[in-house]
């Protein structure tokens, strides 16, 4: 067929990907334990050496620790109850910032002026460490559990306004006057258009903000509330504790983990699907060719 | 919202027979350091007649996309006596570019979407009705090009020059009056492209009642193997420098006495007239 043959080779980008991706995936796993169980090998010849269990609590003991929050034991009540309370925080502070995140960086991506008045605020706000937001907090509403949250949100804000503003800053021109062309409502230019070429840059600036709130609330909590697990994390460590101050932590990177597995990499892998199609016709086009 | 159908009342070709009018357009660009105004147009005057293949010749920079935005209402001139499309004025009629469809430069396809889910990107933004129609439309266009077993297939998967085929079937599937198309082949190579230069006359001598073509592109023998009037451009701002009918039948190649003839004569004219001013 003279027609098919002009066209050129096909590109087939998905198919055979999926399968290597999996293996890989194998691979990172075990490659990425390799430094880890170096780590905690050499930590624990520190530990033996040192014979300060409090201070230097070994392996084992660490578990120990761990294995009391696994099963819900704790000194300050329930484990479970201080995770829930940490969770929630983080959460409030990740939806205020996605929230304000993807108003302000859509503003400012679309609009100039938006950008300009933003974008000295967005700097200074960048330059706070988290740690001056909660006194300035504590001092404006007193020791109260929204500080934390809020804290947290005006630590993570910038990040994501800047990321949402570079994507939508980055809509190509020659996309929009084409769906100009075809007479797009404004609506549909929105939501066929903008919104889905906006969707890894919202997707990258959530992963990254929720990375970042995970960390710094145990910071905000240390300083700002009695409760949580910053609040767990103080209390031992004021009584010179270290293994369930490590092994708090290591809940904490878990929490973390979970949500990047289990909700943001399965959104991810659903939005960019296209990416990775493999071609259901590839008989059609033997045949055709 | 209804829009109007080839054959309708309303697409009737205007008393004067041209489906575009340009008379008198000015259009300054502001210059990017801010100091004045780059002139691409100054009192320019054409007018294109219904059913003709006009192609548009010019030196890149010319301003010969930025010609055919005026006339699908993307930009407005700085002035302007009139920019008429089927006897309506763009700028204060804007609907009447409903009838007109663009094919760029790139194939501009959404990366997100489907073949298919591109043309019915551009159907829906027309407003294409009743939407029953649009599965007909779109069998037959694809049909016509070569993409029926490839409507499923994104962007990347296939080829540029399959791409391009697909973005003249969201051009076309709706069967516009007016057809804009700027230089759509000039990122293809030469072969792919042959063979769509091809495809396109075919497409286009199909109708009883031809559509308008306007053509623009900097490759003089493409000029002539489609055009049925060829217009050259000068740099900016841009002028008519020169004019050739072509009343030959095509498929034409370079082969044929007479084309070759035209295409000498015009490539004389290119370098006196269209080459860059000193
Ligand atoms: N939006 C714009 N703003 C300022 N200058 C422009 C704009 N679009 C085009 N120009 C300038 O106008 C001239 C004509 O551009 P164009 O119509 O794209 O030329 P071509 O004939 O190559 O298609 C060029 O010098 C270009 O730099
Ligand atoms: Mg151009």
């Amino acid at each position: 067929m003279t027609l098919l043959r002009a066209m050129g080779p096909l590109r087939r980008p998905g198919a055979g990907v999926a399968g290597r991706s999996r293996l890989s995936g194998m691979l990172r796993l075990g490659l990425g334990l390799v430094p880890i169980t170096v780590l905690v090998f050499l930590y624990q010849q520190l530990a033996v050496s040192k014979s300060r269990p409090r201070i230097f609590p070994q392996v084992g003991d660490v578990w120990d620790a761990f294995y009391e929050i696994l099963i819900g034991h704790g000194e300050l009540g329930s484990s479970y109850d201080q995770i829930m309370v940490t969770s929630l925080r983080i959460v409030s502070a990740f939806a205020i910032s996605f929230v304000i995140g993807i108003v302000i960086g859509v503003a400012a991506g679309r609009n100039k002026l938006v950008f300009s008045f933003v974008e000295n605020l967005v700097w200074v706000f960048m330059a706070v460490p988290s740690v001056v937001w909660v006194y300035i907090m504590i001092v404006g509403l007193g020791l109260n559990p929204v500080v934390p949250p809020l804290a947290v949100a005006a630590t993570v804000m910038p990040q994501f306004i800047v990321l949402v503003a570079e994507g939508a800053k980055s809509v190509p021109d020659d996309l929009g006057e084409m769906a100009r062309s075809y007479k797009t409502s404004t609506w549909q230019r929105f939501t066929e258009l903008f919104l889905p070429y906006l969707v890894p840059y919202i997707i990258a600036a959530s992963r990254t903000s929720f990375a970042t709130a995970v960390k710094i609330m145990l910071v905000a909590e240390v300083i700002g509330t009695p409760s949580g697990i910053g609040f767990e994390v103080s209390y031992w460590d004021g009584k010179l504790f270290m293994g369930p101050v490590i092994a708090w932590g290591i809940t904490m990177l878990l929490m973390g983990l979970l949500v990047d597995n289990f909700i943001f990499s399965p959104i991810e892998r659903r939005v960019s699907g296209w990416k990775s199609k493999p071609i259901d016709a590839a008989e059609t086009m033997g045949a055709v060719i | 919202m209804t829009v109007a159908r080839p054959g309708s009342n309303e697409l009737q070709p205007p008393a004067s027979g041209h489906d575009i009018e340009l008379h008198n357009v000015t259009l300054r660009f502001p210059r990017p350091d801010g100091k004045g105004t780059l002139p691409v147009y100054e009192n320019f005057t054409l007018d294109i007649e219904r059913g003709s293949f006009t192609v548009l010749l010019g030196p890149s920079g010319c301003g010969k996309s930025t010609l055919l935005n005026l006339i699908d209402g993307l930009l407005t001139p700085t002035s302007a006596d009139s920019v008429k499309v089927l006897g309506r004025d763009v700028r204060t009629d804007p609907d009447v570019t409903r009838h007109t469809a663009y094919v760029f430069q790139s194939a501009r396809l959404l990366k997100w979407k489907t073949l298919r889910g591109n043309v019915e990107f551009g159907l829906k933004g027309l407003g294409v009705q009743p939407r029953e129609r649009w599965d007909e439309l779109m069998k037959k266009y694809f049909g016509i090009v070569g993409l029926t077993d490839f409507t499923k297939y994104y962007p990347h998967q296939v080829s540029g020059g399959m791409q391009q085929r697909a973005a003249i079937v969201r051009a076309w599937v709706n069967e516009p009056q007016i057809l804009l198309m700027d230089e759509p082949f000039s990122h293809l190579d030469e072969i792919t492209a042959a063979e769509l230069r091809r495809e396109l006359i075919t497409l286009w001598s199909r109708d009883e009642q031809r559509r308008t073509v306007v053509f623009v592109t900097h490759d003089i023998s493409e000029a002539v193997q489609l055009g049925s009037r060829i217009i050259m451009l000068t740099p900016r701002p841009a002028e008519i420098c020169f004019e050739q009918i072509v009343d030959l039948p095509w498929p034409r190649t370079d082969a044929d006495e007479r084309s070759f003839e035209i295409e000498k004569r015009l490539r004389l004219v290119f370098a006196e007239r269209a080459g860059v001013k000193a």
